[in-house]
């Protein structure tokens, strides 16, 4: 128990005399030094030392290299994605102002970048210099497109190769748009094979190698390098500084994958990452691009007037067909408003619009209905199947048709109900009562409001109305009438009509003839002219046989309640005695 | 997929262009051969379900003048030793390129075709020498003009070269 209790006081008694010793030899220092380490130990107190000088060390750091960048990318990466995946809203919200000038933007320079293609296509199709080309291309018998390659490029790299040394395999290549390559596999096997000849055939030194060979238009230009070598073919001129654009790819390649390529295994699906450093060999430089780049920056005027021109035959086109759709919609809407048709569908067929439906016998014809100008253009074709409609203007059509009401009779057709006002005689009555049921389309029968006559009252019904409205015109101070006159015997053979049905009812009619004159000449001259003319009426009536007695003639102007008829030459009749 | 560099090796006149004809469609002209010494052809074949691109590397034949250039021997993953039965020496420059292909490439895949199999009855090669060969290299007995087995030979090596990997 002692034993294991000593080193306890032996070690708390050594503390106290190393604190001693410590406070001797630093003094008040040694205070501050603890109160150092204590706040280096309390994480509290640490934050709030390190948060007064984190802003100043990270500037700081940032100016001396880029190491913080590297550091820091993965994390911001994680916390935007973080962030993204916790709430979409507060990133886009805060992009939102971003994001509609660089889509603008974006849009912008796509169409100008349209336009100006557009206008290089017209140009190249269109002017002199083209021409010549298609002469050209025709003559040497070589196609268009190679002509205006080999006419408008400064050079092209067409193909890019790269090449795994060691196998002489093929890992990746590219080719330009528009350019024509041959199997790249055994391209690439030659290549090397090539290669190695002349390194074997001509003594070189250690490093040299075929670096370019050259056949007409092409230049076939070899970098390489200790793994993998790069082949690029090329059309044009090349200027010098190219073979340092396939420089810095195949530097970029070997950084990338030079473990990989040590030891190539033989599938190239595992060096697809290394195509964007070679896409970037794939360059090309037109032979007037000084020229080119100023005609973009000019007006493309070729391409604005061939949208206009096109833009303009489209309105056209477009009005032609908008303003033929809307006169076959007019069309067809007073066709659906006409009665007695009814509009099942419609459907263009070669140009026509044919229009199909029912359509009631009664109901107007369909080119009656679009009877005006023009309408020929539109089109049209009709297919109708009959039908019988209901709708109250075809119904009444129906019922006079199959009813025949007398003049003096009125048909009208309300909610299914037939009302027939006016006059009729009995007889007629009786068969409209029989046969209005017939008349598919009507429930009921109104003739509440008909006058029933007898056939009798109704034949003299009509000859008053025929006699009154005889009329016999006289030219001027002429007391014979005109030639053109009504007839006397037409005339004389209604009196004698109507005379003979009076007689049945114990009725005596008796005839007027009224004689007028015009205001010319003196008012008693006139007066005499006109009593004249009804007296030679009268005469000629008398001539017909009808009975003196019957016959009344006088000046109209004596005649009360046709006043304003007094002035006109002529005579005319009126009844009187033919009520009970 | 997978690709891989393969040579046809063997003396002068032995058939060993023959034999590539039979196999691929080419788009060199056999003049590259006397020029340049190689011409490489391509065949896509399908073994045990994998697709695998043969460049094919068919080398000038190897003469007392004229040996093989080592370079394009360089970076194969098998090769194809070339005999003619009727000439007994084919047999030993075959198997000396073998040595020394293995002294460049190291332990690889390698097939012997013994060819001109149609004229079997005419073969000079001795039995036993055959049976050395066998002993050492797996032998198959082609012919160009007949096309036996042709196919298998080239299916045979590919097959090797897949589980070599």
């Amino acid at each position: 128990m002692q034993s294991s209790s000593r080193p306890d006081e032996n070690s708390a008694g050594d503390a106290e005399d190393l604190l001693r010793l410590r406070q001797l030899l630093l003094g008040a220092d040694y205070d501050e030094l603890l109160a150092l380490k204590q706040d280096l130990n309390d994480p509290e107190a640490f934050s709030i030392r390190l948060a007064s000088v984190i802003t100043e060390a990270i500037s700081l750091r940032s100016r001396r290299d880029h190491s913080l960048a590297e550091v820091l990318a993965p994390t911001l990466e994680s916390a935007i994605k973080e962030s993204i995946a916790s709430d979409p809203e507060a990133l886009a919200e805060s992009l939102y102002p971003v994001m509609g000038p660089a889509i603008r933007k974006s849009i912008s320079e796509t169409l100008s970048q349209m336009l100006e293609d557009m206008n290089q296509l017209l140009e190249q199709s269109l002017s002199p210099k083209s021409l010549g080309w298609r002469f050209n291309a025709w003559r040497t018998g070589r196609s268009y497109a190679e002509i205006v390659l080999i006419n408008t490029l400064e050079y092209q790299v067409e193909q890019v190769f790269l090449i795994h040394r060691e196998t002489s395999l093929l890992i990746q290549h590219l080719v330009a748009d528009m350019a024509i390559s041959k199997d790249p596999d055994m391209v690439s096997g030659m290549l090397s094979a090539i290669q190695d000849y002349i390194l074997d055939s001509f003594t070189v030194g250690e490093g040299d190698g075929l670096n370019s060979m050259s056949l007409g238009d092409f230049q076939v230009i070899i970098e390489a390098g200790p793994r993998a070598l790069i082949a690029a073919v090329v059309r044009g001129k090349p200027p010098e500084n190219l073979r340092n654009t396939f420089k810095v790819a195949l530097e970029d390649v070997h950084k990338r994958a030079s473990s990989r390529l040590q030891d190539y295994s033989g599938d190239p699906d595992d060096y697809q990452d290394l195509e964007p450093m070679l896409r970037s060999c794939l360059r090309v430089q037109r032979r007037d691009q000084a020229e080119s780049i100023e005609v973009s920056r000019s007006i493309p005027w070729l391409a604005l007037v061939s949208i206009a021109l096109l833009s303009g035959v489209g309105i056209w086109f477009w009005f032609q067909s908008h303003t033929l759709n809307n006169a076959r919609q007019n069309a067809l809407a007073r066709l659906v408003n006409e009665p007695g048709i009814v509009v099942l569908g419609s459907r263009v067929v070669d140009d026509l619009l044919l229009i199909n439906g029912l359509r009631d016998r009664l109901a107007e014809a369909p080119e009656q209905v679009l009877s005006q100008p023009g309408i020929g253009a539109l089109g049209l074709t009709f297919v109708f199947e009959p039908y019988l409609s209901m709708e109250p203007v075809i119904v009444e059509r129906r019922a006079i048709r199959r009813l025949a009401p007398p003049v003096s009779a009125r048909m009208s057709v309300q909610e299914g109900t037939l009302v027939v006002t006016g006059a009729a005689n009995v007889d007629w009555i009786y068969t409209l009562e029989q046969h209005w049921r017939s008349v598919a389309g009507l429930d009921a029968l109104n003739i509440d409001d008909l006058d029933r006559l007898d056939p009798v009252r109704a034949e003299m019904e009509s000859l008053t109305t025929l006699i009154e409205s005889t009329t016999f015109y006289f030219d001027r101070s002429a007391a014979e009438p005109n030639p053109g006159a009504a007839s006397v015997p037409a005339l004389a053979l209604a009196i004698k009509r109507l005379v003979e049905l009076g007689e049945t009812l114990g009725i005596t009619p008796v005839v007027r003839v009224l004689g007028a004159a015009d205001d010319t000449g003196t008012a008693q001259f006139n007066a005499r002219l006109a009593e004249q003319r009804a007296e030679n009426l009268y005469v000629a009536l008398l001539a017909q046989d009808i009975p003196a007695k019957l016959l009344v003639f006088q000046s109209l102007q004596d005649f009360p309640g046709l006043g304003a008829e007094s002035s006109e030459r002529k005579v005319m009749f009126r009844l009187a005695g033919l009520s009970d | 997929m997978l690709q891989k560099k393969i040579c046809l090796v063997g003396a002068f006149s032995v058939g060993k262009t023959s034999l590539v004809k039979r196999f691929v469609e080419s788009m060199f002209s056999d003049k590259y051969l006397t020029t340049v010494g190689v011409k490489v052809d391509k065949k896509v074949l399908s073994v045990e379900g994998n697709e695998i691109k043969l460049m094919i590397w068919d080398l000038e034949g190897e003469d007392d003048y004229c040996k093989i250039n080592n370079s394009y021997l360089r970076g194969a993953a098998g090769y194809i030793l070339v005999v003619d039965g009727m000439r007994p020496q084919t047999l030993v420059t075959a198997l000396a390129i073998h040595e020394s292909s293995q002294a460049l490439l190291g332990q690889i895949p390698a097939i012997v075709a013994m060819n001109k199999a149609d004229l079997r009855d005419s073969w000079l090669v001795s039995e036993a020498d055959l049976q050395a060969t066998e002993a050492i290299l797996p032998v198959l007995y082609t012919s160009a003009k007949s096309g036996d087995n042709v196919e298998v030979l080239f299916g045979n090596l590919a097959l090797s070269m897949l589980k070599a990997k």
